[in-house]
């Protein structure tokens, strides 16, 4: 199998989706199911092969354009096919239950969101990932406006603004790395990266961090965010989540660790971090739209996550990664089993979750709650364990004080959510979880406690990922086309 | 006039802020040398022999980075998904009917036609050799549609043949990049014969103006579809609600 297909096979479904249609709509879910069933597949294929891999498009590294899989991408590709599986099989509950609405349209925008997500890292080429910037882009501005609604459409003309923005500064950035390198290749950009004029590199730095810190919501522009998680339909929020804001993360340090820049914006990314996390957090405090509140929980997360992958040890990188998949997965299901309450009750008030009576939805969202906030056994509390042994390592105390405190915040929220949920003087309305949600629900679960209790059968994929990242030596030859 | 009023102190201190900063990094630019290493468009000129195109910058677009291509062909297919996901709410069956402009205007709008789209043709299959290609001819096709709406309001598109030929030269498109894979083993490899003494002729370059030519007929039948889902938004709100 080649790494061309996970671009090429979604684009082939988007283009025949009418044809789909009018199979109908079994079909249509049908066959969307299959082709992320064949990209995970693929991806677990991928699992235990020499990396890094590559697959060319036309010529040869550097002057042609290259997708490259190296330990740090197969991480993430692991993450984003799991969740595009386990999204299209809750999506094919969705619209059983909300028929009437355009689920062509939204199957097509659903599987170039991942087709993007997974573009943007696995390329070695700056402008052809500024592509797949814009294709998931214009994936997510249309998705969060799939409702429809007043609060749908203004989430949709936000994203658009606030992403049209953003892709200004890329492209400005790539046009300034152009001029001074002469190519758009990251293999020869990061082997030439310190030649740049300290005046100029100062510029296109930050113009790289304004265009993807946007979009990967840190703090100074993330205003946004929470209006689009409000705005678009819950199994987006999941993915928005859970794969795109990864994405953007990714391609942040990749290019972080690639230019060498961790010496120079190490603490000003830290501080950017922490100022996010903080700021989140306490904003999560006193929200009374659940959409709102896990938005600005996801917010806070991502902050940690910059905090602790701008360090350059390992030990704190390959904890905070650990963090990012584990994360993943409980948004994933916190996301999913809210759209089921939301779908019930019409609403996304903080009051639906008192006002259920599901022993199963309990249990799995208690289970997600906890694990973000990082209760034993749960995978969150290794995540951030790791994260905070890797900061003592390195001796920066400050940081361990720091999460520790804001942690303490974000606990106050989550256990009045879980007594909430526990309360038996509220009025209960009983809610059913479908066949479908109850296999997809448990497999997260089961996910998230398997990873807390044997830590050791992800944290082998962290550590590769952890290796690439900081030392991508294989990555530069193959995306300079060494030995090819 | 209050000239406060209509040019408050906020507004005149933000943008003499902004340009300064926009002066400050045009400033910046000028004084920068920009050869410090030779760049990649000189080497894919040297180059352009080998795809046996003579137009050096198809063969950077189609085939050098072709997958760039396919990028900006999604971009345009999920903007056009986009328009008629967020217009079809709006558009409603109507069957009021205008009373045409003149007969002379639609006559002649369809006399043109056939000449727009015949110009639209020759760009996208001269793409090759002359400046021109599939995105361009692809438009042109498209203001073909444009003029016969202004002319005639009442006029529809046929979706399905629309629809056709978006799908499956876009369909061809992909499987030409997955060709290349199987035959040269590389993606998007250019398996078809590209002798370099057939430069120059309308066939040669091997897969470039094939690769053209679907991109034109995507985009011709894209751009029809959003001219014509703007046109009748208007014009719904012009009839239908009257």
């Amino acid at each position: 199998m080649s790494l061309g297909y996970y671009f090429l096979l979604p684009v082939l479904f988007s283009f025949l989706t009418p044809y789909f249609k009018k199979l109908g709509s079994f079909t249509l879910r049908g066959s969307s199911i299959l082709l992320s069933l064949v990209l995970f597949l693929q991806t677990v294929a991928y699992v235990g092969v020499k990396l890094p891999q590559i697959s060319q498009f036309s010529i040869k590294p550097p002057l042609g354009i290259a997708f490259i899989l190296d330990g740090y991408s197969l991480l993430f590709l692991l993450i984003f096919t799991f969740s595009a599986l386990v999204v299209s099989f809750y999506m094919y509950w969705f619209f059983e239950e909300n028929s009437g609405r355009d689920e062509a349209r939204f199957y097509v925008f659903f599987n170039m969101l991942i087709a993007g997500s997974i573009g943007m890292i696995l390329s070695c080429d700056i402008f052809n990932l500024y592509i797949f910037f814009e294709i998931t882009g214009i994936c997510s501005y249309t998705l969060s406006a799939f409702n429809k609604d007043k609060l749908g459409l203004e989430s949709g003309i936000k994203y658009l603004i606030i992403g049209s923005i953003a892709s200004i500064f890329i492209v400005f950035a790539i046009m300034l790395i152009y001029l001074q390198i002469g190519t758009v290749n990251l293999g020869l950009i990061a082997q030439r990266f310190h030649l740049i004029d300290p005046k100029i590199s100062v510029l296109i730095v930050l113009m790289l961090f304004i265009g993807f810190g946007a979009k990967a919501e840190l703090f100074p522009m993330n205003f946004w965010a929470p209006d689009i998680y409000q705005g678009s339909i819950s199994s987006v929020n999941g993915l928005f989540s859970s794969v795109v804001a990864k994405a953007y993360l990714f391609v942040f340090f990749h290019l972080f660790y690639l230019f060498n820049l961790g010496s120079k914006y190490m603490l000003f990314v830290m501080v950017i971090g922490a100022i996010t996390f903080l700021v989140s957090e306490f904003t999560a405090l006193n929200q009374t739209n659940v959409k709102r509140l896990f938005a600005y929980s996801t917010l806070g997360q991502l902050g940690i996550l910059f905090m602790a992958l701008s360090t350059n040890s390992s030990q704190t990188v390959s904890g905070a990664l650990f963090h990012l998949t584990s994360h993943s997965i409980s948004k994933l299901l916190i996301f999913l089993a809210l759209g089921i309450l939301i779908h019930k009750f019409k609403s996304a008030k903080i009051d639906i979750l008192g006002n259920f009576k599901s022993g199963f939805l309990t249990i799995v969202l208690a289970i997600g709650f906890l694990s973000i906030l990082g209760i034993p056994p749960f995978s969150g509390f290794v995540g951030k364990i790791l994260i905070l042994k890797g900061f003592a390592l390195s001796q920066n105390y400050t940081a361990i004080a720091f999460i520790l405190l804001v942690s303490i915040v974000e606990a106050i929220y989550f256990f009045r959510l879980t007594a909430m949920m526990l309360d038996k003087k509220r009025a209960k309305v009983t809610v059913k979880v479908g066949s479908v949600n109850y296999i997809i629900l448990t497999l997260l679960a089961v996910l998230i406690i398997l990873f807390g209790v044997y830590p050791s059968l992800l944290t082998h994929y962290t550590d590769l990922a952890t290796n690439a990242l900081l030392h991508p030596t294989n990555y530069l030859n193959y995306a300079l086309g060494v030995g090819l | 006039m209050n000239l406060k009023k209509v040019l408050p102190l906020k507004h005149i201190v933000l943008s003499l802020l902004s340009s300064a900063l926009l002066l400050s990094v045009v400033g910046l630019l000028m004084q920068v040398k920009t050869d410090m290493f030779k760049n990649v468009g000189t080497i894919y000129l040297n180059l352009n022999m080998q795809t046996a195109a003579a137009n050096a910058v198809t063969s950077v677009v189609t085939f050098f980075r072709g997958i760039d291509t396919v990028g900006e062909v999604t971009v345009l297919f999920l903007a056009t998904s986009g328009v008629a996901l967020m217009l079809s709410a709006t558009q409603r069956t109507c069957d009021k009917v205008v009373k045409q402009e003149s007969f002379i205007l639609n006559a002649g709008s369809r006399l043109l036609l056939s000449v727009i789209i015949l110009f639209g043709v020759y760009i996208i299959i001269h793409g090759h050799l002359s400046p021109g290609g599939g995105f361009q001819g692809g438009v042109v096709i498209a203001t073909a549609f444009l003029l016969l709406f202004l002319a005639n309001p009442n006029m529809k598109l046929s979706h399905g043949i629309l629809t056709l030929g978006e799908s499956l030269s876009g369909a061809t498109y992909v499987l030409v990049v997955i060709i290349g894979l199987f035959k040269m083993n590389i993606l998007l490899g250019n398996f078809l014969p590209h002798p370099i003494g057939e430069i120059g002729e309308l066939i040669s370059g091997g897969i470039i103006p094939v690769v053209y030519i679907l991109v034109g007929i995507k985009v011709g039948s894209e751009m029809s579809v959003i001219v014509e889902y703007f046109v009748k938004e208007d014009y719904y709100k012009e009839v239908c609600d009257a």
